[in-house]
């Protein structure tokens, strides 16, 4: 009888062996049981007499397994990864480099991000966010980039996704080595390794997992369980291949990151490689804004609105995949509340980075419905004036982005009752054909109940507002 | 000239002294033996002596201690002609001349003349005021605006709302002794009492109008105006009855500028380059069946709403 360990099998003891020399201290009886293994393999290749090895072959091959699975495994494991991302670093840290946006006035950095090149012609690869104060004032502000090895160079903007948060640049003297954007799709769990400049302190790489796209999401972002910060955002997420996979863009929470999937980097170069040149970045920004809210909006508007029951309300239920709802109540229980009511809120939990005085993409819309047994008529419609309000929007504090809000208020009649509804709006100042937005309503048939709904919107267009007032206003009616 | 009126100079709304010189002459000093007794320190126990020559008046300065001015310009000590229109500073007090013919204000009439004939109300009728107010202001409270039922938060609003009408009240009684010597503190109480239960009709009535308005600039023009209107008359029957001011309407109207300005000026300052984070909507809200009218179309008001975007478009 033959005792054959394959190749690959020897080659795991013997690097298990060295891993003995320092961890076994931690498993002293599984090395002991592993150098058994290799002595009597050596000693007897071929037939060891069975009497005087115990082991044999079947005991061979569960020392394999044992190895394998719980004294190598983990630790070989790391190892092999720790390889795989130091092998990553060493071949991609030529084609990553710090991007800065410099002030002119000063000469000194502004802000920082990543950057990396995906083409041997010197294509650069950012998020838009990175250089978005250059867009916006060229002239206050100057882009370089800054080589692994500390060489410092300017480099040029060609093309902007600002929705999808990405830019496309330019350097004059580009790397031998670039990196390759990846079409592999990859599974769940993978690994996944990001590269960057995280708050100016060096190049770094930092290893993770995929977890696929987000899940409703007006936009594929890519969720990546690993820990971005701040300086990484346009580097680099690297498949174990070493082809890039996504850019980082922006992180959730503790090993909650995300990603821009590579498809719209690539869907970028591929207009500029088509000949787009762009003089006015304002203009395009503006134009997708205004696509971007449209192919939402129209999409949302082009279907008959899906209702719930709420009461004795019928409501829009959640009016798009993208979109989160949450729902609360007051009840008898709550002693201090001296009415019942049931709330419905729907929010999408996206947002544009425009500049770092405007994000925009909100857009929320809530139902609230109140009874009361206690109130008489005139305390109930004081408590209604409280809950009638219009949301704060918060996407600005800059009085350069956007107008004062005007309103336009009036009682409706809706299918077959009346409201007081309110809408409200202010004009974008840089971006024309877009504005902030809201509407709220309630209803003012009945003494002992009512209902508030609220709308909201950021960066939309007014036929979109319209429209998409009027869509929800019209769907909310009381059950006969 | 037959005689010289001397008036000591007061300012608006205080009490003026007024002297006539009997017979040929006329006495002016701070000693109890004058025609015109001063209490200004820096005047001279016996300081001027008017006299009349023919038709004419004169003054000589008796004391030189401190110089005595004419129409703001040193005398003589001797023979100073004097007539109506002059002004005499001695020390730190001013004298004003007058013809005997000088016509004076109509008579006023007095507007609460029982009330205002008093020193004091005495403490019983602005106290149950006072009580009575703030009663119909706790029921009014409760049953229109409570939304949590709870009387005591009530309670302590109108108490709240109490103090201040004490401490107004108190503070005008101050000015009133100081200007009128008569505190009157219980008939402020009473006025200020009023203006409480006003403030609480005017502004109910407010919501009303502005309601119907469906505009918020309606809505805070009008709250700004029954402030205005409630306080002109608050400060009209303050001054009134704590002041002599010669035009008490304009005092107050002064007065409630003033102080709505600064209110104003605390809420909207004018360097204010805050920015709007919500919307200032019509909020107003009324039960039905208050509610007239049942409303427009949806139609129309999106086609309203539609032009409403295009008006806030701002040129790029």
């Amino acid at each position: 009888m033959t005792t054959i360990i394959p190749r690959a099998g020897m080659a795991v003891l013997a690097a298990a062996l060295r891993r003995c020399s320092t961890t076994a201290f931690l498993y002293p009886r599984l090395c002991t049981r592993l150098y058994t293994c290799l002595y009597l393999r050596m000693r007897s290749p071929r037939k060891p007499p069975a009497a005087v090895h115990p082991i044999g072959r079947g005991a061979l091959s569960t020392c394999a397994v044992i190895v394998a699975t719980v004294l190598v495994g983990l630790p070989l494991k790391a190892a092999a990864q720790a390889n795989t991302a130091s092998s990553l670093f060493e071949r991609g840290k030529q084609a990553v480099y710090q991007i800065r946006v410099v002030d002119v006035a000063s000469g000194d950095k502004y802000s920082i991000g990543s950057g990396f090149q995906i083409s041997e012609q010197g294509y650069v690869g950012t998020n838009f966010h990175v250089v978005s104060a250059f867009v916006h004032e060229p002239d206050k502000y100057r882009l370089e980039y800054i080589r692994h090895d500390g060489d410092v160079n300017p480099v040029t903007l060609l093309l902007t996704d600002v929705v999808h948060d990405l830019a496309l640049l330019k350097i004059d003297e580009p790397a031998d080595h670039y990196l390759e954007l990846s079409s592999a799709e990859l599974g769940k769990g993978d690994r996944i390794y990001s590269m960057g400049n995280p708050h100016d302190l060096g190049m770094t790489i930092i290893e993770g997992t995929y977890n696929g796209l987000v899940e409703n999401s007006r936009y594929r972002k890519i969720l990546f369980s690993g820990s971005l910060n701040a300086g990484m955002s346009g580097g680099p997420a690297l498949d174990a291949s070493g082809k890039v996979m996504g850019i980082n863009v922006s992180k959730g929470g503790e090993q909650l990151s995300f990603l821009v999937p590579v498809d719209h980097l690539r869907a970028l170069l591929a207009e500029h490689n088509a000949g787009n040149v762009v003089a006015d970045h304002s203009e395009r920004i503006r134009n997708a804004l205004l696509d971007d809210q449209n192919a939402f909006f129209q999409t949302l508007l082009s279907k008959p609105p899906p209702t719930k029951i709420m009461g004795a309300l019928s409501i829009p239920d959640r009016l798009a995949e993208s979109l989160r709802c949450w729902g609360h109540s007051v009840d008898e229980e709550d002693k201090d509340k001296k009415y019942t009511a049931a709330h419905q809120h729907c929010k999408a939990e996206d947002n544009i980075y425009v500049s770092q005085a405007l994000y925009i993409g909100d857009f929320q819309y809530d139902f609230e419905l109140i009874n009361t047994d206690e109130l008489n008529r005139f305390q109930f419609y004081t408590l209604l004036e409280e809950q009638f309000s219009h949301p704060a929007f918060t996407n600005t504090g800059d009085k350069d982005e956007v107008g004062n809000f005007t309103c336009e208020d009036d009682l409706v009649r809706l299918s077959g009752y009346t409201w007081k509804v309110s809408s409200c709006m202010r004009a974008y100042k840089k971006y024309k054909g877009l504005f902030d937005a809201s509407m709220t309503m309630v209803s003012l048939d009945f003494s002992n109940r009512a209902a508030v709904v609220t709308v909201a919107a950021s960066g939309i267009s007014a036929d979109n507002a319209v429209a998409t007032f009027r869509y929800i206003a019209e769907t909310v009616t009381w059950k006969q | 000239m037959e005689a010289i009126v001397l008036q000591v100079e007061a300012r608006h709304g205080r009490v003026a002294e007024f002297a006539r010189s009997s017979g040929q002459g006329l006495t002016v000093g701070r000693a109890y033996d004058n025609d015109l007794v001063l209490t200004d320190l820096h005047v001279a126990p016996h300081q001027l002596h008017f006299f009349k020559e023919g038709t004419h008046w004169f003054f000589d300065v008796i004391d030189a201690v401190n110089p005595v001015l004419l129409n703001k310009r040193p005398v003589n000590a001797t023979n100073n002609a004097v007539g109506p229109g002059d002004e005499i500073t001695i020390g730190r007090t001013r004298l004003h001349v007058f013809p005997l013919d000088h016509t004076v204000e109509p008579t006023r009439q007095l507007m609460l003349s029982s009330w205002l004939a008093l020193e004091n109300t005495g403490p019983i009728l602005p106290l149950l005021a006072l009580i009575g107010v703030s009663l119909v202001d706790l029921v009014i409270n409760y049953f229109y605006a409570s939304t949590n039922l709870k009387w005591m938060e009530q309670v302590y609003g109108v108490l709240f709302s109490a103090l201040i009408c004490a401490v107004w009240a108190g503070l005008w009684a101050i000015a009133g002794r100081i200007l009128r010597h008569q505190h009157h503190f219980g008939l402020q109480l009473i006025v200020v009492s009023g203006f409480s239960m006003l403030m609480t009709f005017l502004a109910i009535a407010a919501n009303y109008i502005a309601f119907y308005a469906f505009d918020a600039g309606v809505e805070e023009f009008l709250s700004w105006f029954i402030y205005a209107l409630a306080l002109l008359i608050l400060f009209r029957l303050n001054f009134m009855i704590a002041t002599n001011v010669q035009r008490p309407l304009l005092a107050s109207v002064i007065a409630t500028t003033t102080l709505l300005g600064v209110v104003y000026g605390f809420y909207y300052p004018w360097d204010d380059e805050e920015i709007e984070y919500a919307p200032e909507h019509s909020a107003i809200l009324l039960p039905p069946p208050l509610v007239l009218g049942s409303g427009e179309t949806a139609q129309a008001y999106f086609s309203e709403l539609g032009e409403a975007f295009a008006d806030s478009e701002q040129p790029l």
